[in-house]
């Protein structure tokens, strides 16, 4: 198999320690007030759930590309 | 080498290590997992639980008075003689009041020490002095808040819940130590679609668990603490409580009859605690108060302490105050849990969000039951060799 570059263990847990920190901040915000902290809070967890979005929309595209480069291969088989 | 692995360390985790966690990640999810998905599902619409009665409520709120209860309004010893008018022969166990408006309820039960099944909640305007008649039922809700409690099973209900919620935060952390192995050689967020559906299934999986982790763990937590709500209550009677009313050694618990005026009650309890706004009252002899005293509740005066209730014990023949004790700190983090349970103290928004990070544990807890479900017949060995490669080697195994 390739051998890809190995991570550190802090280079694993860099984006979910930042995330993990950014749902407790949000957490913990709402419950310190009202106001612009709820807003702050809402923010701050919805932005911790963005990488899901982020994920699956790559994930859409690739698959398109996928479909797309199989269609083409079958088309020169065919010809 | 050592044994502790630095941060910057790129050296492997050991088949063994690997081995540990994975047994650990697999049987402290399997356990409870049919008790987790039930907690999931019928959660979800708990979130809205006040939503979802103001809905299906007809206008009983609606004409309420914008001076809260716990402000001001008719005098309380009032309310109380309207609320027992309607259920002759029954004694009062709570009087809660609302920050909110002038709404304002009494439970009333056979007894003062009447079990739960027992009480009668009733609503009344505070403002007006109106009775508005029994809280209204929501029988769906009603049943959803019990199977999501004690899966009517009562206390054993609850603490197997509560241990439910203890292995899923053992498979939560247990899932992030073999995160790490996982991914080591692939860079976050990654979904594979172009390998097998066991592959993405994992990556799936991976990435939901690890980005809801912080939520699922303060939900998970905030879930077991409040499964040991009991007992924890009954500590702080039978502690504190008893320690603040010494002095009244062996006496017999006060006849319901005895039961000194309420207002003067609250005067004395508002002078000992000012400027804080009360939340409800436990009558002598229930499991908020002791035998002789109206224990009345007190929110924090910031934000973040509203949560926090101090109660003032006063006696209820002499409305003379006894003591008024903030509560131990594992009673403390109880109150605190609630919120962080429920998702309730951020408006519609926070609610909505809890319901996604829900769906996303859903999705998380159903693709764990699906690895285990379609793994290809093998040893344990194979399971490892797939984390310890980050899934590629899953086909070659």
């Amino acid at each position: 198999m390739r051998h890809k570059p190995r991570n550190t263990l802090l280079q694993t847990f860099a984006v979910p320690l930042t995330l993990a920190i950014a749902t407790v901040a949000g957490l913990i915000l709402g419950l310190t007030g009202d106001g612009w902290r709820d807003l702050a809070s809402w923010l701050l967890l919805i932005v911790s759930l963005l990488p899901i979005r982020a994920a699956f929309a790559r994930r859409r595209s690739s698959a398109h590309r996928n479909a797309r480069l199989g269609h083409s291969r079958l088309e020169r088989k065919t010809s | 080498m050592t044994q502790f692995e630095p941060l910057g360390s790129r050296t492997a985790m050991s088949r063994e290590t690997i081995k540990f966690w994975y047994l650990v990640h697999k049987w402290s999810s399997l356990i409870p997992m049919a008790f987790l998905l039930m907690l999931c599902v019928t959660g979800l619409p708990l979130i809205f639980h006040d939503e979802i009665d103001a809905a299906m409520a007809d206008e009983a709120g609606s004409a309420l008075a914008e001076t809260p209860s716990a402000e001001g309004g008719l005098p309380l010893d009032a309310m109380l003689e309207t609320a027992l008018e309607q259920r002759p022969g029954e004694v009062p166990l709570f009087m809660a009041f609302s920050q909110d408006d002038s709404l304002l309820t009494v439970t009333t039960g056979p007894s003062p020490d009447a079990d739960g099944s027992q009480m009668t909640l009733l609503f009344l305007d505070r403002a007006t002095g109106e009775s508005l008649g029994p809280a209204p039922v929501n029988q769906l809700m009603d049943f959803l808040l019990t199977l999501h409690t004690d899966m009517f099973l009562g206390l054993p209900g609850m603490w197997a819940l509560g241990v439910c919620g203890i292995l899923f935060l053992v498979a939560l952390v247990s899932g992030i130590v073999l995160y790490a192995p996982f991914m080591r050689r692939l860079p976050f967020g990654t979904v594979r679609t172009d390998r097998k559906p066991r592959t993405r299934r994992l990556d799936e999986h991976n990435l939901l668990g690890v980005v809801a982790f912080a939520w699922m763990m303060v939900v998970g937590a905030t879930g077991a603490i409040n499964a040991f709500a009991n007992p924890l209550t009954d500590s702080w009677r039978e502690s504190e409580v008893a320690a603040m009313t010494a002095g009244y050694g062996a006496q017999q618990p006060l006849s319901p009859d005895e039961y000194g005026s309420l207002d003067a009650a609250m005067a004395a309890a508002q002078e000992a605690l000012p400027g804080r706004s009360p939340q409800f009252v436990g009558f002598p002899g229930g499991d908020w108060s002791s035998g002789h005293h109206y224990a009345i509740f007190f929110q924090g005066d910031r934000p973040v302490t509203q949560n926090l209730l101090t109660p003032a014990l006063v006696d209820a023949r002499s409305s003379q105050l006894t003591d008024a004790r903030t509560m131990p700190a594992i009673n403390q983090a109880l109150m605190m849990s609630k919120p962080l349970h429920f998702g309730d103290y951020g408006g519609l928004p926070l609610k909505i969000i809890w319901a996604v990070m829900t769906l996303i544990t859903i999705w998380v807890l159903w693709t764990g039951i699906l690895l285990w479900l379609r793994r290809r017949s093998g040893r344990l060995e194979r399971r490892i060799a797939e984390i310890q490669s980050g899934g590629t080697l899953g086909k070659a195994a």
